[in-house]
Formats: structure tokens, C-alpha cells, sequence
């Protein structure tokens, strides 16, 4: 089948719709609502074009191509009705900023958008730097409007777990509930109101958590304006580290974009769109990472206090403090959450350094709380997983953890880990395939890899042998790794269908508890009609 | 503790705080400001001083949510309490009868401009007014302008209401007309600030413009205001907040305003 857009002659395939016969060639027709995964819906008009021997202006957008069509992309006409669409557009859009002449002076004196309570224009819009309507506004060299443009004054909906509702920047597309409907079969996000009153919203105006809400975020991510956005990434400027990696949180092995700057990681979204992430994943991964609670710097216990110490000084006390130790009076208890390579340097280090049987390994799904086999008396924990009688009963603790718990407590020695995104090495995906971890940001503050720091105690024990090899096998695996992100999920995974499956501890930590907004997620009745006023 | 007396949201991001405070509002001059603190712990920001009532005891602030602690304070509802309010703070505006006075408000200048022209229009000047604003909705005090103003300048960047453009791009046609201008005054965000001074240089009118630096005690003893005027390291508290805005280095100003960024983001969520 072939057509021909502005002289060119392209072919086409069946089903096709013109836009996207002409995208695929490279022609570019401005579009808004339109997204290459869902559906056409028509509703932007900025696709508008002439079609030879068809009144009016169709939307390319949802017009199937036919053979012999022969459609103009650019003349006067569409041209200038793209332009009005694209003004009435603007009017129910705090454009100020776009049609300021001090606009250029504005930019070069302050490129960075301002943090503010309410986006009034461009300048304090979560979505400065990364606007369709602002690009196009631009392209089409609107400068202008016919009359002056007109605020909704609607509620700025700020009370949601992760993501934040301003229909004032709304310009009612559309794509927010139709990839709801695209990923959850019934969306969640729906356009509920009409006229003037019309809104991106949940039925009944109920909370999202009350909606039925996964919180995947594919709505923020498809949202052509700041109107839907994430409420931690909002104020973050344009990234200046982009990694591709495993998500961390689960062994789904979704694949993450993540975004970060300055060192600090602010953005998770999904490599595959076709499939949403779960709450944890898409929202979760900054927040955890930069809590104000992380342990940072190695202390150990002198006297009675903890106390900051340099890293050597940490291996040494921990070395001579485990020495008594050694044989089955020592276990060691960590999750899987850590990189393959973590794991096996810790086993390495309990069976061959610390000549232990008691390697204990959390199984995913389990209660993260162990009981230590009898006569142990030193352990080293990755985690929060041990009772507070069982932590009394013994002699010596060893923390190797990223937020403070009980066992810290009564730690002799804290050793600050990397989590997360500031790991790199194997994640094992739900199949036994190996997945890469790539480290996406530096680990906070003086934090390090759980191998890095068991071979830094193996040196310290005095067995360097051992801890070359175990840094060697490490660096070569990870060199060599062939290892592939999955860039195409069959199916979604199911912590990203039903929010109630999404895991809640981490290292044994309740994630909640340092991200109360995944706590959040949880669903809540929706309250009985008697109970609305 | 000082109680909130009432809470009204003037535009869709700027609230009028009326706040309890009679030692303020007793000695409270034109061109100072206080310094408040949500609770005992807050952060510490200075506002400027939109109106005091030495009657009731009040003072009135217009405070724009931007982060954590402003978001506190205009989430404080009528009856409630904010833990500190310190002031009067700074240096009171030299009055006298200049003969024509230009006030240029923009944002929360639009508050912070109406104890400056009620002060110069007492002093025997003609006061012209010129407030700005993005769009339709966002001006407000019209009547406080009117009431010592005897002309009043409304424009909005989108021409929604007034006339199309800034205020400081009305004064400069108006300069260029030969309209005379003794003195200008001007409140708000430091391009805003800096465009009026850019304007007003060239024809020699003094102008003066309130700095809003990061502040923390508001008394000299920091340096946390710190910025420079006419080469000079000067303190926005005590030396200020109103400076020659032809010595004031604007680009020094902004890059202060943002040194905590990250912490500011980061206490948002």
C-alpha cells in the first residue's frame, strides 16, 4: 500500500493510521494525545491535515491510511487552524511564561525552574524542562494570544501516595486514562466532569489508594504537562546521569531508566512501557536511597558509645573482635537482596574465613526474622532480623546494614552498605537468569558494596590470599558479564497488578517506615455513602 | 506563640497571612521586615511587612508556598498559633518628599509594596504604582493601591487584565517619553528587581530594591544574607533589605538564594 505525504510517496501497512505512516518516514506532524502504544483517540486536533478528496481536516491521528491517499502536512490551512487548536489550547493553560516577551532574559538569568506550591506558568512547573506543549508552543512560534488565557483556580489534589493532581495544567488529552485502561483494564485515572468542570480524576473523587490505584505511574509518565507528576522527582532539575538497570526491589527483573542529579538518583521508570511497574520500582527507589536515616560512616563501640571511625580502623576492630569467633560459635544472617556477588563474598566469608556452617540466607516471601542455632555466639547481620532476646544473648554483633534497627543498637561495629541503585554486579530474575545491576549513583555518604567490605575485613584478618581472589573473581564476573536487561517483559509482574503483593520489607527494614508513602499505596475502603457529606 | 489571624489565598500560590504580633506592629516602619518561624523548630524566613495595624496588633504578610516551611505556615489555619514572629527587622526606608515616586510590585511585592507608597505619599509625593502580574487573578490590593496611589499601573505578561507586558517596561516608555521620575522603589523577584534597576540607570534615578537572600538571624551575627553592593559585602538584615539596586550584584543574589537546593527538594516530600 503506498500514500503520499507532501509529495513523498511511503508505504504503508494495513491498520496503519497517516500519522504514524508518516512518523515512520521521519515527517513529523505535531501531536499531543496521540502515543505510539495506545490507541488513537483524536481529541488533541493538533494532527489535523489535508487528505485529498476528503472534507474537512481529519486527524492523521486516526485516520487509517489508504492506498493512493495523498495527504498535505503543511499547507496555509492546516497550518493555521494546528496554530488556533494549539491557542485555545493555551488558554486554559498558565501560559504566561510562554507568551512573555522578557521570556529569553528570564531563561539566561534563572534556566533552573523554582520549586513552588502551585504552578502558576513555565518557570515554576515541575515540567520546565520536558514539555510537549511547551515545545510545540515554540515550534509554532506562538507568541501571543488572542485573549488573555484563563486559570481553572481548580483543587491541586497534594493528599495522594506519590503523585500529585494539579488539573490547572491540564489540558485534558487523555493519554493518563487511557493507559490506565491500556495497563489495568479499568482505569483508575479517568476524565470525570464536563465543560468547564471537566477534570483528570478518580470516580466519586475518591483517593487514589481507595480507587483501586496500583500507583505504576504510567500516568505521570505519559502526561503531556506537569499535571500529573512525582511528587520527589517534581523539583529536580535535567538529569545528568541516565542508567539502564535491573530493578533492585524484586526478582520480576523489570527493567529501569533511571534518572539522576547531582549524585542523587531522583527518577525509576519503565524501559518497557507496554507493561507498568510496581509502586516500589516506579516511586519507591529515590526515596529509600536518600532517607535522612542511612547509615553512613563505619563506627565501632569504644566505651560505651559508638563512635565514627575511618575504614581501616573498622576492619581492624571487627577482624580482632571476630578472631574468638571462628567455627560454629559464628553465623551470619542476610535476604537476597544484595547482588549475587555480595552474597557469595559473604558465604565465602562465613564457610572458608570464618570456618562457620551457619551461612543463613532469607529466602524472598519469608518472615525476615531468624532464630540462631544454638552456641552461636558472634553474628554479622546485613539486616534487621533478629529479635531483641536473641540479640542479648550474644556476644558479639557486627552490622553491615543501611538503616539504623535494634541490632544497631547493640551493634560493636556498624559498617554502612551501598543498597540499591549504588550496588553493580547480578540480580537473579524469577527464572534463575542473571540480570545486570548497574550502579546508577555513588553509595551515601562513606557506604560500600557488602563484598567490598567483607574483603576489606578479610584483609584485615590477615588472609589477603583469600581476599584477592574473591576481589578478582568479583571484578572479572562483572567485566566479563554477558548478562542481558530484559527489554521486553512477556507479562506484567504481579506486584504491579495488585498492590498488595508488593514486598514490604527490605534487608529486614519496613520500607514504610522510611517511605511512609509506600505504606500508603495499601488500599482503603472506600467510605459508605452515609459517611460522605 | 502568635496566633494566626486569618488565612486568605490572594492568587493561587500566594496567601495574606494576618498574624498576631502588637510589639511588631507597634514600631513597625515602612521597609522593614519580620522574621518568622512556623514552629520550634522551623526554619527561620523573613517576610516583608505588608500592613501592621497598631490597634488590633496585627501585622499582615503575603507569603508564596514554595517549600517545606512555607508551606507550614500557609497551611496554618484562623486560631492557630506559629511559634516565633521577630521584628520589626532591618533598616526603615528614608522618607521625604522626593517629589515623583515610581513603586513597582511584582508576586509578594505586590503586598510588600503598599507600606512603601502609603509612607512616600504621606511624605507629600506623587506616588504612581506599577504592579505586575502573570495573568488575570493574580493581582490583588487594588483598593490599598487606590487609596495612596494617585495612579495605578496594572499589567499582567499574558494580557489578561491591565495592560500587556511588566511594569518596569511602562515606566521605561514612559522615561523615554520624558516622564519625570525622582525615585523607584521595587519589590519582588530578583530578575524583576534587576530589569527595574537595567531600566532605571541609564536616565540616573535613584532606586531602591528590597534583596530577599536566605536569612537566618536577622541581627548581623551570621552573614547567612550576605550579598554585595557597590563592591561592598553588605548584610540584607541590618544594612538592608533595601539597597541601591544600581550597586547590587544580581547574579551573586540569585546564586546564594539557591546554595540549598538540595536539601530544600529533599524536606519537600
Amino acid at each position: 500500500m503506498k500514500i503520499t505525504v507532501n509529495d513523498q510517496v511511503l508505504d504503508a501497512n494495513e491498520g496503519e493510521s497517516v500519522l504514524e505512516v508518516a512518523l515512520r518516514h521521519d515527517i513529523e506532524i505535531p501531536h499531543i494525545c496521540y502515543h505510539p502504544i495506545l490507541p488513537a483517540n483524536g481529541v488533541c486536533r493538533m494532527c489535523l491535515v489535508e487528505i485529498d478528496g476528503i472534507n474537512g481536516l481529519p486527524a492523521s491521528c486516526s485516520t487509517p491510511a489508504a492506498d493512493g491517499m495523498v495527504v498535505h502536512t503543511e499547507t496555509e490551512t492546516v497550518r493555521n487552524r494546528r496554530r488556533e487548536n494549539l491557542e485555545l489550547i493555551l488558554l486554559e493553560h498558565p501560559s504566561s511564561c510562554l507568551v512573555c516577551y522578557k521570556r529569553e532574559a528570564c531563561q539566561t538569568f534563572r534556566p533552573e525552574k523554582e520549586k513552588t506550591g502551585v504552578t502558576t506558568g513555565c518557570q515554576n512547573c515541575p515540567n520546565k524542562h520536558d514539555c510537549e506543549v511547551q515545545r510545540l508552543t515554540l515550534d509554532l512560534g506562538i507568541t501571543d494570544l488572542p485573549v488573555g488565557s484563563f486559570y481553572r483556580n481548580a483543587e491541586f489534589d497534594r493528599d495522594d501516595p506519590f503523585i500529585e493532581n494539579d488539573p490547572n495544567l491540564c489540558i485534558l488529552c487523555g493519554r493518563c486514562e487511557q493507559i490506565c485502561q491500556y495497563h489495568h483494564d479499568t482505569p483508575v485515572v479517568v476524565l470525570t466532569g464536563r465543560g468547564p468542570d471537566a477534570r483528570v480524576g478518580q470516580a466519586f473523587d475518591l483517593p487514589l489508594n481507595a480507587s483501586g490505584c496500583t500507583f505504576c505511574g504510567a500516568c505521570v509518565d505519559l502526561c503531556p504537562t506537569g499535571s500529573l507528576s512525582d511528587r520527589f522527582a517534581r523539583w529536580y532539575g535535567v538529569a545528568d546521569g541516565l542508567v539502564k538497570t535491573t530493578c533492585p526491589f524484586c526478582d520480576a527483573g523489570c527493567a529501569l531508566e533511571v534518572k539522576s542529579e547531582g549524585h542523587r538518583v531522583f527518577s525509576a521508570t519503565a524501559l518497557d512501557q507496554t507493561k507498568p511497574l510496581c509502586a516500589l520500582g516506579r516511586f519507591t527507589i529515590p526515596p529509600f536511597l536518600s532517607s535522612r536515616d542511612r547509615l553512613t560512616h563505619p563506627r565501632v563501640m569504644a566505651g560505651e558509645r559508638l563512635r565514627e571511625v575511618t575504614w581501616e580502623e573498622a576492619f581492624t576492630a571487627v577482624a580482632d573482635g571476630l578472631a574468638p569467633f571462628k567455627g560454629d560459635t559464628f553465623a551470619l544472617v542476610c535476604d537476597r537482596s544484595g547482588t549475587v556477588e555480595d552474597r557469595h563474598a559473604l558465604r565465602v566469608f562465613t564457610e572458608e574465613v570464618m570456618d562457620s556452617s551457619h551461612y543463613i540466607e532469607i529466602e524472598d516471601g519469608e518472615e525476615p526474622r531468624v532464630e540462631l542455632p544454638t552456641g552461636v555466639k558472634a553474628v554479622l547481620l546485613t539486616g534487621d532480623f533478629l529479635e531483641a532476646d536473641a540479640l542479648d544473648a550474644l556476644e558479639m554483633v557486627v552490622v553491615l546494614d543501611c538503616y539504623p534497627s535494634p541490632a544497631a543498637e547493640k551493634a560493636t561495629a556498624i559498617l554502612p552498605a551501598a543498597i540499591l541503585l549504588e550496588t553493580k554486579g547480578h540480580l537473579v530474575d524469577e527464572n534463575g537468569v542473571e540480570r545486570p545491576a548497574k550502579r546508577a549513583v555513588r553509595p551515601a555518604g562513606q557506604a560500600k558494596q557488602d563484598h567490598e567490605i567483607i574483603t576489606g575485613l578479610i584483609t584485615a584478618m590477615g588472609d589477603e590470599g583469600t581476599a584477592g581472589k574473591l576481589t578478582g573473581e568479583i571484578e572479572t564476573r562483572i567485566q566479563d558479564s554477558e548478562a542481558e536487561l530484559i527489554t521486553e517483559r512477556a507479562e506484567a509482574p504481579a506486584p504491579a497488578l495488585d498492590v498488595t503483593k508488593i514486598r514490604t520489607r527490605y534487608r529486614g527494614h519496613l520500607i514504610a517506615a522510611r517511605v511512609p508513602d509506600a505504606g500508603a499505596v495499601q488500599p482503603v475502603a472506600a467510605p459508605v455513602p452515609s459517611e460522605v457529606v | 506563640m502568635f496566633r494566626v489571624v486569618s488565612n486568605r489565598k490572594v492568587t493561587p500560590n500566594a496567601h495574606e497571612m494576618v498574624v498576631e504580633a502588637p510589639e511588631v506592629a507597634r514600631t513597625a516602619q515602612a521597609g522593614q521586615f519580620a522574621l518568622l518561624m512556623v514552629d520550634e523548630h522551623s526554619e527561620r524566613i523573613p517576610y516583608t511587612l505588608a500592613d501592621w495595624d497598631e490597634a488590633t496588633g496585627t501585622v499582615t504578610f503575603i507569603v508564596l508556598e514554595v517549600g517545606k516551611s512555607t508551606g507550614d505556615f500557609v497551611h496554618r489555619q484562623p486560631g492557630d498559633e506559629v511559634a516565633h514572629v521577630v521584628g520589626p527587622l532591618g533598616m526603615p526606608l528614608e522618607v521625604e518628599n522626593f517629589g515623583t515616586v515610581a513603586c513597582i510590585g511584582g508576586c509578594y511585592g505586590l503586598g510588600g509594596i503598599v507600606p512603601v507608597g502609603r509612607t512616600m505619599k504621606a511624605a507629600g509625593n506623587r506616588v504612581i504604582t506599577y504592579v505586575e502580574a502573570r495573568m488575570e487573578g493574580m493581582h490583588y490590593y487594588l483598593d490599598k493601591y487606590e487609596s495612596f496611589s494617585d495612579e495605578v499601573v496594572q499589567t499582567t505578561t499574558d494580557g489578561s487584565n491591565g495592560i500587556k507586558g511588566h511594569g518596569v517596561d511602562i515606566l521605561e516608555a514612559r522615561l523615554k517619553e520624558g516622564v519625570r521620575v525622582d525615585r523607584v522603589f521595587t519589590i519582588g523577584c530578583p530578575f524583576m528587581m534587576m530589569l527595574t534597576a537595567q531600566v532605571t540607570k541609564p536616565h540616573e534615578i535613584k532606586t531602591f530594591a528590597a534583596l530577599n537572600p536566605i536569612m537566618l538571624d536577622g541581627t548581623g551575627m551570621c552573614g547567612a544574607c550576605r550579598c554585595t553592593v557597590g563592591e561592598e559585602t553588605k548584610f540584607a538584615c541590618v544594612d538592608g533589605p533595601f539597597f541601591d539596586a544600581h550597586e547590587v550584584d544580581w547574579h551573586e543574589l540569585r546564586d546564594r538564594r539557591a546554595a540549598y537546593i538540595f536539601t530544600e527538594r529533599d524536606v519537600c516530600k
